[in-house]
Order: C-alpha cells, then structure tokens, then sequence
C-alpha cells in the first residue's frame, strides 16, 4: 500500500550550491530509497526469510583503527534497510542498530582522517555487507588512518620562503599500466611551513617551486636580473629520475624540511616564423616531464618575437603551436638548455600531419554484415597516444571524413612524434592487422617525422571471433579471481575478463590467435601492460591456440599476485 | 670614425626607451643622469633602521602589478636601512619595499594612492623616510563538540575599514582549516578585526520529515503527514559562529591589532538542531522543479550560502531540510518552460516554520532602459551596477544593444539606490528618470513594493583634472584631495580622489562634466569623506570647478 506510492513521491536530493557544501552532504551511493517509513518496515529488506517476518533483530558492531587496532568512536556507520539509519559510534567505538528485519544490508563507515578499505581498494570486493538474524554475529569495521607530509621549506640562511607552491606526485596502475597522478598541493605560508593531509598509502615524489614571482635583484649583486627557487625534488636536486619517494603507509606523518637558494632565472628570446598571418601563437616550456612550467611568456604576432619572462636553469622542450590557414595547424617542438639568459632563439613552425586510416572489414556473420551497412557507422575508433614517461599524456583522435556512410577515417593535425595506435573496434569485431607502410602497429609504435608525410594507417577488421570459458580453482575462499588472456603478437595489451565467485569466466569475442591465459588475484595491483614484468607469471599460464569461429574451454590455476 | 661616434648613442637610446615608460616621460639625456632617489628605509613603529629591505622604484606601474622587468629598479638597504637609486632620470617614480615580517606597501600609501617621487631639477628626491609597519596575525583552531578538530571549515577574516569613504566592515579573506583544524591570516596592517567559522558538522543527516496523505492530496486540509525521523540526533547544523562565541557581528568581539600583534582566535562549534522549512513555491510545470538556495547574511555585503537539502513533497511545496536558526534569504526558482522565476524573501527563524513565497513580498525588480544623448547607438558590451546606499550592495548586469537592463535576478527591497555605468569607462550618467520612484542626481528612492522603470540618458566624454596641491605656496606631498559634486548626497560615483606626489601635484581621471568644489586635505585619510557633514567645513575653503566634456583643466588648490 505504501510501497507503490514511494516512486511517486518526487525525491530531489539536489543540494543547493555552495562553497560550504562538504563531503558529508554526498547523497547515498546506494540504490535503496533514502526515505524512511515505519509502515512499510516489513517489506523490502532483501533476502529476508519468509518465516522470521515479523522478528527484529540487532546489529552490533566495532570500528577500529586498522593500524592500532584501537577502537574509533565518533565514526559514522550507515545500513540501508529501507531507508538508511545512520549513528555515530559510543566512546568505546561500538555502534548497535535495534529493530531490524532479517536479511543481508551495505554497511558504510568513514570518519574525517580515515579512508575505507573500499577506497584504498577499490577493485577488492566491493561493498561491506552486513547479515541480520537470528545467528549474526557482531561485525568489525576498519578505517584506515590518512597519511601527512608536513614540513618548513627557508633559504640556505634559514630564512623562510613564503608562496612557494609545493606538489605531490604518486606513481598508481591504470588499466594495468603505471601512471602518475598529480595530488592536490599546498602553499607555503609566512613561516615556510606547508601540511597536506588525506594521502592514502603510496610512494609520493614532494617537489618544491618554482617561484611564482621571481625577484629581480640589484645591480651590486654578481648576477643582474630576476632571481627566484627553482624546482626541487625532495631530498634534492631538479629531476624527477634522481627522487627520492617518501614512502607514505596508514597513519604516517613524515616531515620534510628543505633548504633551498635562490638561483638566477633568466630570460629567453627570439622569433617564430610559419605562422598565419595576424595569428596567435602558442608557446610552452615543457619541463623533462613533459610539464608545462613557465606560464610568463609574451608573443607580438606583428613581428613574430617573443619572450619568456623568467625560466630557471634547466633542460626543457619550447613547443609552439599556431592554429595555421585552412584549419591544418603548425607547430614545432626545439629543444632549450637554459643556463644564461638566451636570444636569438628561431622556430620555424612546421604543418601538422594528417594520416588517413583506411579500414577492411571481413565480415562472415549477418548481424555483423547488417550493422556495417548502417549510416553514420564507423567500425572502430582510432586514437594516437603519446606518453611521455607515463606522466602527460596526448590523444589525438580519428575523425570521420567523406560522405555519409563511407567507413573512412582521418587523424588530423598530428605534431611530429612517436605514437602508439589504440584501435577500438564497434560491435563484434577484432583487428586481425594494423600497419602503416612496413610497420606493423599491433606491435610497433608509429613516428611521425617534423613537417615529413605518413603513410596511410591500413586496418583489416575480421568478425570470425572464438570464445574462450573456463573454471580457476583456488584453495581461498571467496574466489576473487581476473583472467588474462595474452595475445602472442602483442602482449602488451591483453584481454581481462573477471571470474565470478564460483571462478567461473568466460570471453566472448577473442581475436583468433595464439594465446597464454593466467589467472590472477589482484590484477588491480599488476602492472599487466608491461610484458616484463607479466614476464615471471607466464610460467604459470597455460598457453592455447584459438581457431576463427571456435568456442574453447581451460581451466586455470588462481596465482597469487597480490602484496 | 662614423661607427664609434653611432655606438653610444645607440647604447643611450636603449637606456632611455627601458627607462622613459610613460605617463612620467622623463627626458632623453645623453650624459647619466646627477638625480637620485635615496632615503632610508626604518620600522615605523620602532623607528629602528631596517636592513636587507627589498626597494623597488618604477616609473610606469602601480604596485602590486605584475612588475615589467625592464621598467623596474631595485636595491637592497644596507646596515643603517639606507638605499640609493644613482643616475635617475627625471620622472615620476612609485617607490615601493618590503621585508620579511613587515608590510609591503609603497611610499606613503593611503588605500591604492601614494606619493610618487618627483625626479628633476628643484626636485626633492633625497633623504626619504620609508616607515614599514610589522605584519599583526590573527590565528586559531576550530574544533567540534567532541574535541576533535574540524578540517575544511571556511574562516572569514572582518575588517572594520574606510570604504568609499565610509566606515564599513568587510569580508577582507576567507580561508580554510588544515587536518589539525588550524587556521592563519598574516601580514595583517592594524585596525579592527572580527573572525567568523561557517561549516557543517561532516556527519550531518538531513532526511525529509514530511510526505503528502495518499487518501488526501489537498495539503491546504492538513493532508500532511510527518516521517517518523530515523536519524534525529545527527540533524543538525552548526550555525555560522563570530569569535568569542557570537551568533552574529554585531555581538562579535572586536579584535584589535597592532602592529605586529599575533592574537589567537578559537572556536569550539556547538550543533544545534536543524529546522525543517515547508515552502510553498508557485507550482512548476510537471517534471521540472523548484531550487531552493538559502544564503545567510553576515555583514553589510557578504552573505554564505548555507549547504541546505531541499524535496518536493507535493506540487508547490517544497521541504527544506539543514536550516540553521537565524535570519536568512531563502530564494526559490521555479521552472515554467524555459524560463525561471526567482522569488525571495527574507525571514528570520528559530524553529521550524511555514514560509509562503507566493506572494512577491517586499523586494522590488529595477529595469529601464538606457540611450545616448546625442541618439547615436549605444556602445557594446555595456553594463550598469545598481548599488544599495543603505548596505553598499551592488549588482550588475548587462544591457543590450538597443538599452534595455533589468536587475531581474537581484530583485532589491525598498531604500536609496544608485545607479552607476560600469561599461563602457567613456560613458557617464547625464541624466536619470523614473515614472514610479522618486529621483534626484544620479540616484532613486524605491519608496513600495512596486517594480521600478528607470530611464539613463548616457553621454561621453569624461574629463581629466592636473593640478597641484599647495601650502603657503610651497608643493604639499601626501595630501588627500577630493574632487566632490555639488550635491553631496545623491552622487557618490562622481567622486574622484587622488594622493599628491612629492611635487604637490595630482591627476584627476574620467570626470563626469559638471560643476564640482575641488579640496585638497592635510591628514585627511581618516576622514569619513562620503559623509556631507564631515566635507562641509573643507568645501567651503575649496576651489570650484566647472568641467566640460573631454576638458583638460589646470588647478592650483591650497591645502586645509
């Protein structure tokens, strides 16, 4: 009676806007109803057995420090039976909800300076459940304590630097692959001192400057000019390579005091040519990790001179780019050693390049025939990534070119460099081949050269697809298992496909091809796009041979990969 | 022979175009220069001389720009806080230093004005007295009702201060607390102060409390019906908090500040139950909403927005849920098509309440539309503020190619209002009419609750006053001088001031024609300008002007 009235009542959890708006004011994550109902208390709990209808049943509970062990009070626990029920833990850290049904609910816990397990582990599992009845026993929820890096950053006379932006990189797998991620930074204040807290688990590389307003400093001085903090990795020095990581675990604090000198920054100069006439040109200073530094540069599109303002001694790439006539950019890339001030400096922007990608479907099913004869279809999305050192990274999309209908791709204003060609087919599709003139792009990368042409990117698409199912047998329980099947000819992208709790796994589309197939716990945690380290697993893969058409089956082994 | 004799005078010329940036325009000179700026830099409390103090002249750009390298000087002060500037040409030059702990301010700086340094024959340039004050601070940490520190809580620095030439209380910095709960502002110049905390306890629930009787949609017969509330004791809020323990600034305490001062300022938030809001809204279209944000004033022109929950529990009527008690601007939008209405109103709240936002209430909708004197089309983009004279509110928006305005999104209550052109800078206000309110110089009375047509006839050409600001016939560096119109009152925006350099002269920019009394003041920065009974016993003593559109005018004026 009241159940069917509940999708009726419009429920607008929209939150007003603002700047206050905390993370406590999230909206559940969960798909129960956040209105509560004592009418309609029987009903909706799922898998509630039918006999214990009318039982209520307490769910009782610890939450602790994952590190101490100690028990944390004021933490919020939160169930979804119906509605949601919140409570704050006891000072001893114990929460009891009373007058529940029986059955099975999410429970969420968080505190201010903790994460959950969820949100280290994202991959792990997924949400806590917790079971009422007439035999549950009581619960233990871990919080995770936050990590801190603090510290004073002074001049080598111990005088503090105020305004110097710090930062915080961290090394994470994405899709298997290692990227780096910048954490949000601080400022230093008048006394030199910086804190930045809410750092989960990790190696962090701290770097310090550079100085956002470099000082210019009087003429009695040895070295005229501008003179400010250049970048420096933690402990010391002005490359990333040379680091030190600060390895961060649950609850740490770690303290990092620097003494830095200022250094002069000096001045670069010159003239660009290439450009359209009355264009704007863009210009970066690209540090070694492929980031942009200097944001003070100056362009006078009259005359084609320009200037960067202050730039700290280093090794850099000065990239400019111009939007250029007929829609085809320009742009060039020069390297730039900077250890005295520098003039004179010439850039001849260049054409972008265009590729154009030429695609062959083999089509031998009647669906997948009927889905190539439709309007606006493109059989794959065709990208160029350019990563450098995993810290930028550049995508460079197709685009559709032609008349409605043709399959026909183009990759515009492409700027000289060497590109790995991501295809990802639509529907049921795989690439049999990928070249571009004598490279083979399922295993090579592609190069294109300064203003120099490419040849045309030829993809040939089969929908002769096998199928690959099994069974991973493991002494823990719950399975928690990934499969991977690694093509042969290129391991560098394999297949994933999550078991389900019985460990049963099944891929559907599997281009035909020679494969070794391994089984793992954790792949969240396997840098699975490196064949070198996928390397010291494959003893323990089984290998298989996939025929056009075939439906096979293997049984595998769970392998430990985790921690 | 024809090379050497060309090579230093193109090594001169490149000098003088580094140094000669306008306006000051220094002469081009073929030997260095025999003028010098020189002085000593000390505290200006202490009297103590400062040494290693980073001293900066330029001769084209106002402080705190983004120095331009090449028109830019600096030296450092030696043991005894003494600084030379050899071989300066003659010019006008902003001096400017700073120190570790202390104030960076330029050479005598009052607000954004100060005495530029006059370089050339007659000049005094030498021998400057550059009193720096110590920076004061005011930090603390803010911490729950269970001890615990609170992270992410937004902090608000007041200053009681000279706006416009009133006395205000402003909104100066907001920051946020670290992990610890800590908070900082620094390098703060004296003068009266005031702390505010605005954040939400991180553990807040605020469910809906109220859903509509299925038997009975007709919410006007009691149909409502209250939800049993599941999370009761976690519904609250902390209500915005002035140190010490205040619920508003009025009742703040006022922190004073020396320089160099470093007072601390803690907070210890207290929840209180949050208030449950049922608003009747006019009905929207069906599938589309109302949106309901509540702001809480907190002084004269700042207000918070209060992080609010808000459901539709049946057409028209909307639950809002995480209300602090206090008084509080609740607007509405409701959706008809395309369009939204806007409706709000201002209530003052303790517990929960029925508001009916219906009706239009108070506040009052300023539209109009603006033309060119001469008929010629208006200038594009344009845009004109409308500002409150009781609280110094001020909203702008934009008019259209053909003149139309309307401050339809900031409806305003009855009072005193100015209208100002903001874009373009050429144009100024010749004249202004209304059918419905009452108006007199470049401001209008909204007397009811009646939306407000305001007719703007626009002309260009502002003027421009040099002069030069005497005391018994000898130049007055640093005084204040005031260029007022004839009706004090109504006319704020015709106000021009500017601080007389070492020379005693002064530049007056984009004057709106008219006729005005031109004063220059002695330790005039205290004053309460914009108050006429404060000006009245300087304007007697004042130059009266009379400045036409696009005039250049000359004024001798002698110092009170």
């Amino acid at each position: 009676m009241a159940l069917d009235m509940l999708p009726g009542t419009p429920l607008f959890t929209l939150l007003a806007t603002s700047l206050l708006a905390a993370p406590s004011f999230e909206p559940p994550q969960l798909p129960a109803l956040s209105s509560a109902s004592e009418e309609i208390q029987n009903t909706g709990s799922f898998g509630s057995p039918q006999n214990s209808i009318d039982e209520k049943y307490t769910l009782r509970g610890t939450v602790i420090n994952s590190l101490t062990g100690e028990p944390i009070r004021g933490a919020l626990v939160q169930i979804y039976f119906i509605g949601q029920t919140s409570m704050l833990t006891g000072p001893d850290g114990k929460f009891q909800f009373d007058g529940l049904p029986a059955g099975q609910t999410t429970i969420t816990v968080r505190k201010p300076g903790f994460f959950t397990e969820e949100e280290i582990h994202p991959a792990g599992g997924g949400q806590r459940l917790a079971t009422t009845g007439p035999n549950a026993s009581p619960i233990v929820l871990k919080l995770i304590p936050e990590g801190v890096i603090y510290g004073k950053i002074s001049e080598d006379d111990g005088e503090p630097i105020e305004g110097l932006p710090i930062q915080l990189l961290v090394q994470r797998l994405q899709k298997g692959r290692k990227v780096w991620e910048e954490r949000s930074g601080a400022t230093t204040d008048e006394e030199g001192m910086f804190r930045i807290a809410e750092l989960y688990p990790g190696n962090y590389f701290l770097s310090a400057g550079p100085s956002r307003a470099p000082v210019t400093f009087p003429s009695k001085l040895s070295h005229t000019g501008a003179q400010g903090i250049p970048v420096t990795f933690y402990p010391s020095g002005s490359d990333l390579a040379a680091a030190v990581p600060i390895p961060i675990t649950p609850g740490k604090r770690f303290e990092v005091n620097l003494s830095l000198s200022p250094r002069p920054f000096y001045r670069v100069s010159g003239m660009v040519a290439g450009y359209g006439q009355g264009q704007y040109v863009s210009l970066q200073v690209l540090d070694s990790t492929g980031k942009s530094v200097a944001n003070n540069s100056r362009f006078d599109p009259a005359s084609g001179s320009f200037q960067i303002l202050s730039l700290p001694a280093g090794a850099y790439a000065l990239r400019a780019d111009s939007p250029g006539a007929q829609g085809q950019a320009v742009t060039a890339t020069v390297p730039l050693i900077v250890n005295s001030d520098l003039s004179g400096l010439h850039i001849m922007l260049m054409p972008t390049g265009s590729i154009p990608i030429r695609m062959r479907l083999i089509a031998s099913r009647t669906d997948s025939e009927k889905l190539s004869e439709q309007e606006n279809w493109s059989p794959a999305y065709v990208q160029l990534v350019s990563r450098n050192n995993g810290l930028t990274e550049m995508r460079y999309g197709a685009q559709q070119v032609g008349e409605r209908g043709n399959p026909s791709l183009q990759l515009q204003n492409i700027a000289p460099g060497t590109y790995e060609v991501e295809i990802n087919p639509n529907g049921m599709f795989y690439v049999q081949s990928a070249t571009s003139g004598t490279t083979n792009l399922l295993e090579s990368s592609l190069s294109v050269a300064p203003g120099g042409s490419v040849q045309p990117i030829e993809i040939v698409m089969r929908d002769d697809v096998a199928s690959l199912s099994g069974n991973v047998s493991s002494d823990s329980q719950p399975l928690n298992a990934t499969v991977l099947a690694i093509p042969e000819r290129s391991s560098a992208q394999p297949f994933l496909q999550p078991a389900d709790s019985n460990g049963i796994f099944q891929f559907a589309f599997l281009p035909p091809g020679a494969y070794k197939v391994l089984a793992v716990d954790h792949a969240e945690q396997l840098e699975y796009s490196n064949p070198d380290v996928l390397r010291k697993y494959l003893s323990k893969a089984r290998e298989t041979t996939l025929s056009a058409d075939q439906a096979a089956r293997i049984d595998l082994e769970l392998v430990k990969v985790g921690e | 022979m024809f090379s050497l004799k060309l090579l230093p005078l193109i090594v001169v010329f490149g000098f003088v175009q580094k140094a000669a940036v306008p306006p000051a325009a220094p002469t081009a000179s073929a030997t260095p220069s025999a003028f010098r700026i020189s002085g000593r830099v000390i505290d200006a409390v202490s009297g103590q001389p400062l040494a290693s103090a980073v001293v900066a002249i330029d001769s084209s750009n106002p402080p705190n720009s983004p120095n331009a390298p090449d028109s830019t000087r600096v030296e450092v002060t030696a043991a005894d806080g003494s600084f030379i500037f050899a071989d300066v040409l003659p010019g006008k030059y902003v001096l400017s230093a700073r120190h570790r702990g202390y104030i960076g301010q330029t050479y005598q700086q009052h607000e954004s004005f100060t005495t530029a340094i006059a370089v050339g024959p007659g000049f005094e340039s030498e021998n400057l007295i550059f009193g720096l004050r110590p920076g004061a601070s005011i930090s603390g940490e803010i911490s729950d009702e269970s001890d615990d520190p609170i992270r992410h809580a937004d902090v608000m620095l007041f200053h009681q201060t000279f706006v416009g030439g009133k006395r205000r209380t402003l909104l100066i910095q907001r920051t946020a607390t670290d992990d610890e709960g800590h908070y900082r502002f620094a390098h703060l110049i004296p003068g009266t102060y005031f702390v505010g905390v605005a954040v939400q306890p991180w553990y807040a629930q605020h469910n809906v409390r109220h859903r509509v009787k299925q038997e009975s949609q007709d919410i006007a017969e009691g149909g409502l019906q209250p939800l049993t509330e599941q999370n009761q004791n976690l519904d609250v809020v902390y209500p915005v908090s002035f140190f010490a323990n205040a619920g508003d600034l009025a009742s703040a305490a006022a922190i004073t500040l020396r320089s160099g001062d470093t007072e601390i300022a803690d907070f210890r938030m207290r929840p209180v139950p949050a208030l449950h809001l049922l608003v009747k809204t006019s009905v929207a279209d069906p599938g589309q909403g109302e949106q309901v944000q509540v702001m809480q004033p907190l002084a004269e022109d700042s207000a918070v927005p209060v992080p609010v929950g808000f459901a539709q529990v049946a057409p028209g009527l909307v639950e809002v849920t995480g209300v602090p008690p206090g008084h509080l601007n609740l607007g509405v939008n409701t959706s008809h098509g395309n369009e939204w209405t806007r409706r709000s109103q201002s209530v003052q709240v303790s517990s929960d309440a029925e508001i009916d936002v219906t009706q239009n209430g108070s506040t009052v909708v300023v539209s109009g539309i603006l033309k060119m004197e001469d008929a010629s089309p208006l200038p594009q983009p344009a845009r004109v503020m409308l500002r409150s004279f009781a609280n110094g509110q001020a909203f702008d928006t934009t008019v259209s190619a053909t003149g139309e305005f309307s401050f339809k999104n900031n409806p305003v209550e009855t009072g005193d209002y100015e209208l100002i052109i903001i874009e373009p800078q050429a144009l100024f206000i010749r004249n202004l009419s209304s059918s419905g309110a009452k108006t007199s110089g470049r401001s209008f009375q909204i007397a009811t609750a009646q939306d407000v047509n305001v007719t703007i006839i626009a002309a260009r050409g502002s003027a421009k006053i040099t002069g030069i600001a005497l005391k018994n016939d000898k130049p007055a560096p640093g005084a204040m001088i005031v260029l007022a119109p004839l009706d004090l009152k109504s006319n704020p925006a015709l106000f021009r001031r500017d601080q007389a350099d070492s020379d005693g002269t002064f530049a007056l920019n984009f004057v709106v024609p008219g006729r005005y009394t031109l004063m220059a003041i002695e330790d005039g920065w205290d004053l309460e300008w914009a108050d006429p009974d404060v000006l009245q016993e300087y304007i007697a003593t004042g130059e009266s002007v009379q400045i036409v559109a696009n005039g250049k005018i000359e004024v001798k004026v002698k110092v009170k």
